[in-house]
């Protein structure tokens, strides 16, 4: 095939599209939405909600999930892109965790050394390590679709980071959920389940956003 | 015509062919082509293969532009989206033939601004690449491409509707890009 003609192919195929950002915008909502409906059929808000909302360390956990989910989510539509530089996006993947951190320093502080294990430890780890990456099927999914007319340079840190964002998400919904507000019991749970949504991002990127 | 003032003139065309404008899509496409062309050969020259192996790239280059036009942002200069898809498309090419290479991108933004008009011999293994298709989108990419039939007459001669050709020619495209793919994994 001629180039020339190659061209004259490319040229009738075509048509105008969504750009990249419309994609992944809506590909983020549907996300958003399968995770909350799975979420309110299944399981919905803890019973004392009323009570929990007037609490710091409840409301915190959603300071900490929904940063998650913004700052990886700012960073996955910006890596679908070439030539756009990451360098302003990627420290902000690292102020979830920091204020998680800073957050337990606190509690450690503020609580008996003697209820630390307990703390931590709680009662919900289950539910924790098989909600979050549950509801991060729908998100995960709808993230890498939206992405297939992007181009990351590398498709499975792409995909990395579209888990960390699904992850974010399916958290914030669980955090609703969940009885257990220490940091103490986000910081060690929180992330086990959310490295297992990464790494399952991480493979299916390598294969799927491949360009 | 200096680098910033072609890629001004490209974003502009480019712009208004995600819009849907044709023909500025078939003028920013033929005013890269010898840019890529150059590169391509280059890269080519350097590790010893053939240069008349360089279209390959070239028409590479050129799916992949259509394909992913969708994750150029108009709001950005166009040059560092174009480098890094050339640089990406090139490595790949390359490390396809053995070569293993890096290619810093500044690199790439620095041979776009070269150009090369010289003509070459196409090519491109039609008969490989059309291989790799299935039917409809076999017969579709021959017509429209090769006897250089519209749509609307290709879709009237298979007995399709225009937009099930327009699908099929689109998939066709993918497909394309997926044999490049899957030459890169066999070898």
């Amino acid at each position: 095939m001629k180039t020339s003609e190659l061209i004259d192919l490319l040229v009738k195929d075509l048509r105008p599209e969504a750009t990249l950002n419309q994609r992944l915008a809506h590909a983020s909502i549907a996300g958003t939405l399968i995770a909350g409906i799975a979420f309110f059929s299944q399981l919905g808000f803890r019973d004392d909600i009323g009570d929990a909302m007037a609490t710091g360390r409840f409301l915190f956990k959603f300071v900490v999930t929904s940063t998650l989910a913004a700052s990886s989510a700012a960073m996955f539509f910006r890596m679908g892109k070439p030539g756009v530089s990451l360098g302003t996006v990627r420290p902000m993947l690292l102020l979830s965790p920091a204020l998680l951190i800073v957050a337990a320093l606190l509690e450690l502080s503020v609580t008996p050394t003697e209820t630390w294990i307990t703390r931590a430890v709680g009662q919900d780890a289950q539910n924790c390590l098989t909600t979050i990456p549950l509801l991060s099927v729908g998100p995960l999914v709808c993230l890498l679709y939206g992405m297939r007319r992007g181009a990351p340079g590398n498709p499975g840190i792409a995909g990395m980071i579209a888990g960390l964002a699904a992850a974010g998400i399916s958290a914030t919904f669980y955090a609703s959920n969940s009885d257990e507000d220490s940091p103490l019991f986000v910081l060690l749970w929180y992330p086990i389940a959310v490295a297992i949504v990464a790494l399952a991002g991480y493979l299916l990127g390598r294969r799927l956003l491949r360009w | 015509m200096q680098k910033s003032a072609r890629e001004k003139e490209w974003a502009e065309m480019m712009r208004a062919a995600v819009a849907g404008n044709t023909q500025a899509y078939r003028n920013v496409l033929a005013a890269m082509t010898p840019h890529l062309r150059a590169m391509a050969r280059r890269r080519c020259d350097q590790f010893g293969i053939p240069a008349s192996e360089a279209e390959d790239a070239v028409q590479e280059v050129l799916l992949t532009i259509h394909l992913k036009r969708g994750s150029w942002d108009v709001d950005r200069p166009i040059g560092p989206w174009l480098s890094t898809i050339v640089r990406n498309k090139l490595i790949d090419f390359l490390r396809k033939r053995g070569k293993h290479v890096v290619i810093p991108i500044h690199y790439v933004a620095a041979t776009l601004e070269m150009g090369d008009e010289s003509e070459i011999s196409d090519r491109l293994d039609v008969e490989k690449i059309l291989h790799g298709l299935k039917q409809p989108q076999r017969t579709i990419v021959r017509s429209i491409s090769m006897e250089g039939a519209s749509v609307r007459e290709t879709a009237a001669q298979l007995n399709m509707s225009e937009v099930a050709v327009r699908v099929s020619l689109h998939r066709a495209l993918k497909g394309l890009s997926a044999v490049y793919r899957s030459d890169h994994e066999n070898e």
